[in-house]
């Protein structure tokens, strides 16, 4: 998409190319240390100060850190088995119907979390719409790690589809044409074409929303209430931490960084032998 | 446990209310524990008119937040806090302006949930008026399988007084340790502060809280207030310090523990200051 900016700067002929170098320069210097920034100084303080990363790996920490890998994990899951073939749909579909529930997917990004976390349990609590027939089948979502996954669910999904679709929105649609002319059946053009040719985007979605469940807080907190080893994720651990000790919040921050670095790595690697795989 | 080298860097997260006094000179602010909120913002009307050149911007929250927030360079004049663990260690960093004074008192509560879809025995809660006997049968409705409690977390002022009455019924000789394990066992949740406990409650999500009396004229229709008998009660002491030598801040700390300031602390359910300074009840 070229920005207004970025056509007035290239539109400017000679001249214009030596400006373009300053203005990307800054604007990236500016970007990067405002991002960088506070990341640095939680790392610094983290590594400078008394309490130190290992004494904090203690019983309640390793639970939350293994509540929040397990119940992202599980969320993700969900996601890409429904979300894929749903992004399919919305990426094939130009009915009306389709248009209207594209804007509907981003809702839970606007929406507040803790407000979606009121929404959940006026939706799925004991008192909400769907609490009755759930009561009837035995079943009390919230305060359960079930509601942790919903919460991460119902935040995270948006990211999901909305990369997923762009990606299916981008696989040209003669080649798949060309492909069933060719006698492979819907199903297996699917999975040897259009699949391989999206994965880069399905897997940048994945990043996306695996990061954004294991940040969740608002709607978890709300909805699924905070207990160690039932709900208690690593935001909910740091922010109990936190009201106590900042050291301790920092430290665990740190964790949360780290092991949001190795998703976001693991994911990323799996991306690029991808590409070069199908390329 | 609280931050030892005392940073002071500027505020990284959620900054209160800007209190830099920039143009207005008669801004008070004043940090108050969540529990205060109705009282303090009647304290905060009355005091704006009597001084009608003045403006008083409170902060709500948990008091450890609060706290936090302070130890982290928030600006404020006045801190009102639940207990005098939070008091003490904004104290101890030297940020108050003269010592603190027990101003208001205040008693725990249960809240339940009888509405219907709850786990609750309602017939065993509507023995309300009787004396000990009748809490027992009141306690072993909350403390059976099932029930969903919401408490404070430990860390958090309500959540301390709550630890100290779940002491308190396991010493009970009618009550005992079962009956507190039993409690405790159905713990499902710990929040941040007091208004979130009172909020799952009356949302109809947690069958039962434990609460400050003053908390009482929060509920909705279908949650009950149990009151707790005096052997087994805790009391909650809050101390209120100045943090500025503003004479502004003199004069907030003073109306607040005037009569008037007293009688719309007193019209909310909070007990007058009592002599303990300590947290033993």
């Amino acid at each position: 998409m070229a920005s207004p900016l970025k056509r007035l700067v290239t539109d400017t002929g000679p001249m214009g190319s030596s400006i373009r170098i300053p203005v990307g320069s800054i604007a990236t210097a500016l970007y990067v240390a405002f991002i960088c920034l506070p990341i640095l100084a939680l790392l610094v303080r983290a590594l400078s100060q008394e309490v130190a990363l290992a004494s904090l790996l203690n019983d309640n920490v390793l639970q939350a850190l293994w509540l929040s890998l397990f119940t992202s994990t599980i969320s993700m899951v969900v996601v890409v088995v429904v979300g894929t073939p749903f992004a399919l749909s919305l990426a094939r579909s130009s009915s009306a119907v389709m248009r209207v529930v594209d804007q509907i997917v981003e809702l839970p990004i606007i929406l507040p979390p803790v407000v979606a976390g009121v929404a959940m349990l006026l939706a799925f609590g004991r008192q909400g719409i769907l609490g009755p027939p759930l009561a009837h089948l035995g079943i009390s979502l919230p305060f359960t790690t079930m509601a942790v996954i919903f919460a991460q669910i119902f935040v995270a999904a948006p990211f999901y589809i909305r990369s997923a679709k762009l990606g299916f929105m981008a696989v040209p649609r003669e080649y798949e044409a060309i492909s069933q002319t060719l006698g492979l059946s819907p199903w297996r053009t699917f999975l040897k074409l259009t699949l391989p040719m999206a994965t880069p985007s399905l897997l940048t979605g994945l990043a996306l929303a695996w990061a954004r469940a294991l940040s969740e807080f608002g709607a978890t907190i709300m909805f699924a209430g905070n207990l160690m080893g039932e709900t208690q994720t690593m935001p909910l651990a740091i922010m109990t931490a936190m009201e106590t000790s900042l050291e301790s919040a920092i430290a665990l921050s740190v964790i949360l960084l780290a092991l949001a670095l190795l998703v976001l790595g693991a994911l990323g690697l799996i991306s690029r032998y991808r590409w070069r795989e199908s390329t | 446990m609280a931050a030892g080298c005392g940073i002071r860097e500027a505020q990284q997260s959620s900054p209160p209310p800007d209190s830099s006094a920039n143009g207005e000179d008669s801004v008070i602010t004043v940090f108050a524990a969540a529990s205060l909120t109705e009282a303090f913002n009647a304290i905060a009307r009355e005091y704006q008119s009597l001084h009608p050149d003045s403006e008083v911007v409170l902060n709500v929250d948990g008091s450890q937040r609060l706290r936090t927030q302070l130890e982290h360079g928030a600006k404020a004049d006045v801190f009102a806090s639940a207990d005098w663990d939070q008091m003490e260690a904004v104290a101890d960093l030297g940020l108050t302006a003269s010592p603190a004074v027990n101003f208001a008192s205040n008693r725990l509560a249960i809240l339940a949930f009888a509405g219907s879809g709850g786990n609750l025995d309602i017939e065993a809660l509507d023995t309300n008026t009787m004396p000990q006997p009748a809490f027992r049968i009141q306690l072993e409705a909350l403390a059976r399988p099932q029930t969903k409690i919401v408490l404070g977390q430990g860390e958090v002022p309500i959540g301390r007084y709550t630890e100290r009455l779940l002491e308190n019924i396991e010493a009970a000789p009618h009550l005992g340790r079962q009956m507190a394990n039993g409690l405790r066992a159905n713990v499902v949740s710990r929040e941040a502060n007091v208004r979130a406990i009172v909020q799952k409650v009356n949302l109809g999500e947690a069958d039962a809280g434990v609460v400050y009396s003053s908390n009482a004229s929060l509920v909705t229709a279908g949650v009950r207030v149990l009151e707790l008998p005096d052997p087994i009660n805790v009391t909650a002491h809050y101390p209120i310090a100045g943090l500025t030598r503003k004479p502004e801040s003199a004069a907030f700390l003073d109306f607040v523990l005037s009569d008037s300031g007293q009688k719309i602390l007193r019209s909310y359910s909070f007990g007058p200051p009592l002599e303990a300074q300590g947290d033993t009840p």
